[in-house]
């Protein structure tokens, strides 16, 4: 009796829990992103480069860092499964754009751990400057637009021949996509690599269930909270470590994290 | 988005009325259906240039609105959505509405394709030479290797390439460090290092190779030299008396051959023996042990529950030979020999009050003990590992040849014990994969024999009412023989279907123990009547078939386990004194459930049920008495036991990493049913004599626990707290008399961490336990334990910490020394140029001579008290070469 008591128990968390928290759609496109950055602001000339991918479905576009991809259970299916050393990334997001909403979801997962975050934006962010500059870019024509973002001022080409008003990160909001975009003091330059059709569709399902929803500079302070120390996060029992250890640890935590001083995103 | 751009121009067209002409141009984009198009790009640019005057993408309902703040009379409006024919106009400049249909079109993006060699370079083995990255203050190879990309050495030595551990440590492609990498890599010589190569999403089986994916990345070490020796060093001297520490160990590397020796000894208190065991890790299941049992033994003391190095009074010398040798390209022979010589010294008091239903008994024991432990333990494993198969032959031999000397002082008379239990073992473990059809199997075997004879003899004789009329004798000899031979096969495979997986196994296993005992009575040498020996032949055959069934939901939210073992058991029992043979056949069904279930992004539930049997342990089957100490004589002449456990757990956890609260609670029951019911009775002396009968019985189990933690970090402080509650109830016979007997236990504990300063951080831990137990209507008097712990770390320079420790422990029932009081200091020093660790350390600061615990049992208060080591200074050097 007891134990059916308790599965009754399980069961009825199971429904009071539901709510409307679930995004998906279809991926047509595959746009692929080089991404160069500086974000050690005492190593300026050693720029480091990622690849970034950005998925586009007729309602919702999803923007993260390859490796996220190839970590992803739901897109690696369409790859062999294997990660080269292209796997390793310094980016941890994942920005969803919602057509339907014009909402900015920019989700966050703690690495090695189950704890997902995210935070909503208008997608709204960008005041654009159009200009009549043009060139072209791997055979595709584009034009130059200026905007204002989060301290910086950058500088993107779009192309009106691809009619998706997507870009890389939370760039959006021109007649067209952006396939090259950066900042005027070239610390995160995003170039234009790829384009594939993906037939057939790749289907991608989200439930913001499974994330805690809070607030940009609260995940940020966490995010800087994990990385300055990822034991006292992670809180985990089973993990004991002596103290003369975690010192040590401490030390290496904070050097690393002062390498990482200039986000693209300075305020 | 929109309406901010709208809002932008709103205020435009207010400040620039009089001058510019305003043409808002809006209207409804729909697609060959006439349903709106969301998305599609509007662009209203010059006829003369490409120059955009105004944009706008359309809404969900496929509205759109543009305000063009020129003067231009003829305008070019384009329409264009992704899949559908462009749509171009020229209209004229002036505030107008339109609506525009889209229809499909074959036509495609031009795709870019990204160059295959940026992108695939799976399989891949990423090389870094050393000279690239070694300077000059590089001694060893973990220098050089922390500072390759996506390579962090943790300051426990362990390795994590793009954050997760590496799986295997090779050396020119041979692993004989199996999880000790550490020493070799903290050892050899960055000089001695050609390439590190990155063996990524490296699979050690070949045969898995492409079939199961591997997560985790490999490391292999690429050497110049053909031959590599190196090692590292560590001494210690102190005292008083005078103390010594010794640790040598050397290592060679070549293409073919690798080698490990070690040799350690001291008389700190340190135990070493645990370093035979952890060389090589093996993640085989439910395994038939070799482990040694322990029939008999001396009067033990309890040993106190902290650091050894305070009470641990021993002399220690371990050897240790470590062999690899590549024989053929794909084989691998690996040969591991160890010997261990240690005698340690015990001596303490302990006060055991006995309660029975009638009386109670105090018996006071003042014990002095030698322990002499001297073992060889040796493995052999081949390895063969190739792409159609994988073959790992394990053969050990363990030998034991160990005694024990005791004196025992009682209130009145003394007496002596001496224990001698030497002990072989002898086990071979296969395990085959090999691949049939398209499936993989994997093949198991486990086979092995133990002997113990084992002799414990106590001078003068014991139980003189049962084992000699009543009037005193010079000794009591118990010997025992025991041999074990057991083979377990078992063959399995796994198949994964969507978010399913499915695990069969498939096995046979069949023990047989043979038990012979004999108890003589001295002087009259004569062996005593059937009561007091044993003849046992025990055998267990089991064919089992296991299915394991898991569940994943894609989104994570939901996992479940379903385990169903069943198994065919035929027991048969051949007991010389036992009139009727005892034998058993079962169909026994054992499942397990699991079920794990995220609710929120915070709180998380998991349930687990489960049902299992045993049968016939035959440390509890023998019918004839057997002395197991010198105040226990026990018996079991009863049928075979049998016993059925259910178990309950159910658990909810909350995590909340923005809060930085945690909080786990958990409550389990569990209820098993015996057959046989334990008698116990307790003479006036102590001495207890242990009986079976035959009665159905059981025994409840629940289990609470509460815990909590938060962290703040303003002031860098983490505090936990933890709460259990045992309630347990069982029926026992104790003195010809039923008593259902109750024990209660709880436990609490409050742990403080924090960063007072960057260069001192505290640690204080205080717990305390109740114990309560009764029987019937009796109350036993309550214990109660605290404990009290704080530790301070002073980190003075970059290169040089002291720890200071204080631990305080206390019982309600001790009436003298009911409190004990420990202070110890430790101080390091890091020579950073040469890699040496200088280490003082000071124990015992207070010269505390004892410790005193208290337990208790059923039906017995046990108040031990342990000798100390006594206040002892020791400095120690580590160096590497």
């Amino acid at each position: 009796m007891k134990t059916l008591y308790l599965f009754l128990f399980f069961t009825s968390i199971n429904f009071i829990g539901f709510s409307q928290n679930k995004l998906k759609d279809e991926f047509n496109y595959k746009i692929t992103y080089n991404l160069t950055y500086k974000l050690d602001s005492t190593s300026l000339d050693k720029p480091k480069s990622e690849l970034m991918i950005l998925y586009l479905g007729d309602n919702l576009s999803i923007f993260s860092s390859r490796a996220k991809t190839l970590a992803n259970p739901i897109v690696i299916r369409g790859n062999s499964g294997h990660t080269s050393r292209f796997a390793l990334t310094k980016f941890h997001y994942e920005i969803l754009k919602d057509n339907r909403t014009d909402k900015l979801y920019y989700t966050l997962q703690i690495p090695k751990m189950q704890d997902q975050f995210y935070y909503i934006q208008d997608k709204g962010l960008f005041n654009w400057k159009i200009s009549e500059e043009t060139k072209i870019i791997k055979g595709y024509k584009v034009q130059k637009a200026t905007t204002s973002f989060a301290e910086r001022d950058y500088i993107a080409w779009f192309s009106p021949e691809i009619p998706i008003a997507e870009g890389p990160y939370k760039f959006n909001g021109l007649p067209g996509l952006i396939l090259e975009i950066s900042d005027t003091d070239n610390d995160y330059v995003f170039e234009f690599i790829g384009l594939e059709k993906i037939t057939p569709k790749l289907p991608y399902k989200i439930n913001l269930k499974q994330y805690v929803k809070t607030e940009k500079e609260e995940l940020l302070d966490l995010w800087h909270r994990y990385r300055s120390d990822p034991f006292t996060y992670a809180n985990n029992p089973n993990m004991k470590i002596s103290p003369e250890n975690h010192k040590k640890y401490l030390k290496y935590w904070t050097e690393m994290l002062n390498k990482e001083n200039n986000p693209l995103e300075l305020k | 988005m929109r309406s901010f751009k709208t809002y932008i121009f709103l205020m435009f067209s207010l400040v620039f009325f009089k001058n510019y002409s305003q043409s808002v141009i809006s209207g409804v984009i729909n697609d060959e259906k006439g349903q709106p198009l969301s998305g599609a790009t509007v662009i209203i640019s010059k006829k003369t240039s490409t120059s955009i005057l105004a944009y706008d993408i359309s809404d969900t309902q496929g509205k759109f609105k543009t305000n063009v703040k020129d003067i231009t009379g003829s305008l070019i409006f384009k329409v264009s959505y992704l899949g559908y024919t462009t749509w171009i106009k020229n209209i004229y400049n002036k505030k107008q509405q339109l609506l525009v249909q889209l229809f499909p079109s074959t036509e495609n993006l031009k795709e870019v394709f990204v160059e295959r060699k940026i992108i695939e370079q799976h399989g891949d083995t990423l090389s870094f030479s050393v000279a690239a990255f070694k300077d000059q203050k590089d001694r060893v190879i973990a220098d050089v290797i922390k500072k390759m990309p996506g390579i962090e050495i943790m300051p426990s030595g362990a390795i994590l390439y793009q954050g997760k551990p590496i799986q295997k440590y090779y050396i020119e492609g041979l692993d004989l460090m199996e999880g000790r990498y550490n020493l070799a890599n903290e050892n050899i010589s960055a000089d001695d290092v050609s390439k590190v190569q990155i063996l990524e999403n490296h699979q050690p089986l070949k045969i898995l190779d492409s079939l199961v994916f591997s997560e985790r990345s490999s490391l292999n070490i690429k050497l110049k030299k053909k031959l590599t020796i190196s090692g590292n060093a560590e001494l210690g001297a102190g005292f008083s008396p005078l103390l010594w520490k010794a640790k040598f160990t050397p290592m060679l590397f070549s293409k073919k051959r690798q080698a490990i020796v070690t040799y350690q000894s001291n008389n700190t208190g340190t135990d070493i023996s645990r370093q035979i065991y952890n060389f090589s890790s093996e993640n085989t299941g439910n395994n038939i042990s070799i482990e040694k049992t322990n029939w008999l033994s001396i009067t033990q003391l309890s040993k106190p529950p902290f650091l050894q190095e305070l009470w641990l009074d021993n002399n220690v010398h371990l050897a240790s030979v470590n062999v690899l040798q590549q024989i053929k390209k794909d084989v691998i022979l690996k040969l591991n020999v160890s010997y261990l010589n240690d005698f340690q010294k015990q001596s303490g008091n302990s006060n055991t009050r006995f309660f029975t239903p009638t009386d109670t008994i105090n018996l006071l024991e003042n014990n002095q003990n030698k322990l002499f432990t001297s073992n060889l333990q040796s493995k052999l494993i081949i390895e063969k590992n190739t792409k159609s198969n994988y073959i790992k032959n394990n053969f050990e031999v363990n030998k034991y040849w160990n005694s024990k000397r005791g004196i025992t002082q009682l209130t009145e008379t003394s007496l002596e014990q001496n224990l001698s239990n030497p002990f072989i073992a002898i086990r071979n473990k296969l395990q085959l994969i090999t691949t049939l059809g398209k499936q993989l199997i994997d093949f198991q075997s486990n086979i092995g024999y133990t002997k113990t004879n084992q002799d414990l003899e106590v001078t003068p004789g014991q139980f003189l009412n049962l084992l000699n009329n009543g009037k005193p004798y010079s000794k009591i000899n118990q010997l025992l023989e025991s041999t074990r031979l057991f083979a377990d096969n078992s063959a399995s495979l796994t198949k994964a279907l969507k978010q399913f997986t499915i695990a069969s196994k498939i096995g046979f296993s069949i023990q047989n123990q043979q038990l012979n005992s004999d108890l003589e009575v001295f002087e009259n040498k004569q062996n005593t009547d059937l009561d007091f020996l044993n003849r046992l032949d025990f055998t267990t055959s089991k064919g089992y078939f296991e299915n394991v069934i898991q569940f994943k939901s894609k989104d994570d939210f939901w996992k479940l386990r379903l385990k169903m073992p069943i198994s065919m058991l035929h027991i048969k029992l051949e007991d010389q004194n036992y009139s009727n043979n005892r034998a058993l056949n079962r169909l026994v069904f054992e499942p397990n459930f699991y079920l794990k279930k995220k609710l929120t992004a915070f709180w998380e539930t998991s349930f687990t049920a489960g049902l299992n049997y045993n049968y016939g342990d035959v440390s509890r089957l023998y019918s004839g008495f057997m002395l197991t100490n010198y105040r226990n004589l026990n018996r079991y002449n009863a049928p075979i036991s049998q016993q059925v456990n259910q178990i309950y757990r159910g658990a909810v956890s909350y995590r909340n990493p923005i809060k930085q609260i945690f909080i786990n609670g958990a409550y389990s029951f569990s209820r098993t049913k015996n057959n046989l019911l334990y008698k116990n009775e307790i003479d006036e002396n102590g001495a207890i004599i242990l009986e079976a009968i035959e009665n159905d019985n059981f025994i409840n189990y629940n289990n609470y626990s509460l815990g909590g933690s938060k962290y703040f970090k303003k002031i860098k402080t983490t505090i936990k707290l933890n709460a259990r509650y045992n309630q347990s109830n069982q029926e026992q016979l104790l003195n010809d008399t039923f008593t259902n007997v109750e024990k209660n236990n709880i436990h609490m504990d409050a742990n403080l961490d924090t960063e007072i300063f960057s260069w001192l951080s505290l640690q204080y831990v205080a717990a305390i336990s109740i114990y309560k137990s009764s029987f019937d209507e009796v109350q036993l008097r309550q214990v109660e334990t605290n404990k009290h712990v704080l530790n301070l770390f002073f980190y003075l320079t970059d290169n040089q910490y002291l720890k200071c420790t204080n631990e305080y422990y206390r019982n309600s029932l001790s009436e003298k020394n009911s409190s004990n009081y420990f202070l110890n200091f430790s101080y390091q020093y890091t020579f950073k140029q040469s890699n040496i660790d200088l280490n003082l350390s000071w124990n015992n600061v207070l010269n505390t001579n004892e410790f005193v615990n208290v337990y208790t049992n059923e039906f017995t208060y046990v108040e031990n008290s342990y000798k100390l080591r006594p206040s002892q200074v020791l400095a120690s050097i580590k160096f590497s070469f």
